[in-house]
């Protein structure tokens, strides 16, 4: 992932190779205002960073810094993944991503370089997961199939509850987090945010194939995707279109895409250590 | 209009009725969201949604005259396989499984005999809605492996050893 070498945006030194990049994922991340990849600072891309800041700044400066929040934000997760246009070469440097999801949201793509995704963010493990919240069976007897938790601090600190598109049952901080995800994807993503459904939050079940490991889904702080009902294929290397749209929203809200895992888990997102060991915190 | 001509009129309408209905029967129970009857006189099941009308073939039981039980469904198109079902069928529809997309995904669950999609049953609890598609994956797994071993008593490898991995796949596809 290339860097800003210095500010873009309102009283920006404004490189034209900076304004660029800067302009390139504003566009990939579905800011299709911004117009041409072109290199120039003008009213349309300053709106365009104005509009992007208000996900997740009270008062946008429309100014991104070197190392700043707002190219935090713009960077973290970007899979550098565009669409070439007609007529244009693999090795053209001026390729504009796609300012709106065009083609099919569940047409495959191949799956992300792992370091170029999560940027920042740590998965989660059993162990981590045991170590914060407890046991979520607490007299085990995990099997195959979903059983709701009978860990008792884990039981009051769930909620059923409307996360946009759909309703879901998650531990309190992960749903109320799912609702932000989902309000900053409906901005920037509309057609995505339609074609969402869920596939589950909460299920206290061991791994499958596994006798001993339990899912990442019983203590209710993952989830599993689909795009227009469709369900992403488990490890073939691929992942859908939509979810490569929506994973760099969900990585600034600190959840972990599991295009990552060893085996390509496209379908789910779970919440970072960070974000799990602050909501354990908070956690009565 | 005279009486014997009105009642000459209500029997031949009751008549081209019963022909019509007659008809129907003969193609297969109808239902809106269905794209027509296929299959063999013998074993017959309804075409689901996004499935060609042509290249259908079904692996799986019978029961009078319709598509029972667990099996395959496959279509093809131009040599091609462009969706598969795997699960169960009940009196020709589809019931419990996966509907396999290539280049896009799976799409499991239980599924509305009259529309043929997967029904939504307002399962607000995530477990439930979770355990149903785990018994989808679940059945689609088990048809899978009962298509891989039928190819393999008959010496077919190849397809076999592809059914036996499409078993692998549907198994492991929720954590």
């Amino acid at each position: 992932m290339s860097e800003i070498q210095a500010s873009v945006g309102r009283g920006g030194v404004n490189r034209p190779e900076d304004v660029a990049l800067v302009q390139r994922l504003l566009l990939a991340r579905g800011f299709g205002a911004v117009g041409d990849a072109d290199g120039v600072c003008g009213a349309k891309t300053l709106a365009a960073i104005v509009a992007y800041q208000r996900g997740f700044l009270r008062e946008p400066d429309g100014r991104i810094d070197p190392g700043g929040r707002s190219w935090r934000h713009l960077s973290a997760g970007y899979t550098g993944v565009v669409t070439q246009a007609e007529g244009t070469s693999t090795a053209s440097p001026t390729l504009r991503p796609p300012a709106e999801p065009t083609g099919s949201l569940t047409r495959p793509l191949p799956r992300p370089d792992p370091s170029s995704i999560n940027i920042g963010l740590n998965p989660v493990n059993n162990a981590y997961m045991l170590a914060k919240f407890g046991e979520p069976l607490t007299n085990g007897g995990y099997t195959a199939q979903c059983q709701p938790p009978t860990n008792p601090r884990l039981r009051r600190n769930l909620v059923l509850d409307t996360v946009g598109p759909f309703r879901v049952t998650g531990l309190v901080p992960a749903v109320i987090s799912l609702k932000q995800v989902m309000a900053d994807i409906r901005v920037e993503q509309p057609k995505v945010y339609a074609a969402l459904g869920t596939a589950g939050m909460l299920c206290c079940r061991l791994v499958r194939g596994s006798t001993t490991s339990i899912s990442n889904h019983s203590w209710g702080t993952a989830i599993d995707l689909t795009v227009d009902g469709v369900l992403d294929v488990y490890g073939d290397g691929r992942v859908q279109f939509a979810l490569t749209l929506i994973a760099p929203i969900f990585a600034r809200h600190g959840w972990f895409w599991g295009a990552a895992f060893r085996t390509e888990d496209g379908m789910h997102f779970e919440a970072s250590r960070d974000l799990v060991d602050r909501w354990a915190r908070e956690l009565a | 209009m005279s009486r014997s001509v009105r009642v000459l009129s209500r029997a031949l309408t009751a008549a081209l009725l019963l022909a019509l209905a007659a008809a129907a029967a003969a193609n297969g129970p109808t239902g809106p969201g269905t794209g027509g009857w296929a299959g063999v006189s013998a074993c017959r099941f309804a075409v689901p949604p996004d499935f060609p009308p042509t290249g259908l073939r079904w692996a799986g039981g019978c029961r009078d005259g319709l598509a029972e039980g667990r099996g395959v469904l496959r279509a093809y198109a131009g040599g091609r396989l462009v969706r598969a079902f795997y699960g169960r069928l009940e009196a020709g529809r589809l019931a419990t499984g996966v509907v396999e997309v290539p280049d896009a995904g799976f799409i499991a669950g239980r599924f509305d005999p009259a529309s043929g999609r997967p029904r939504d049953d307002g399962l607000e609890d995530d477990g439930a809605r979770r355990n149903a598609l785990i018994a989808a994956f679940d059945e689609a797994s088990a048809a899978a492996r009962e298509l891989s071993q039928a190819f393999a008593r008959t010496g077919n490898a190849a397809s076999a050893q592809h059914y036996a991995r499409k078993a692998e796949q549907l198994a492991r596809q929720l954590d």
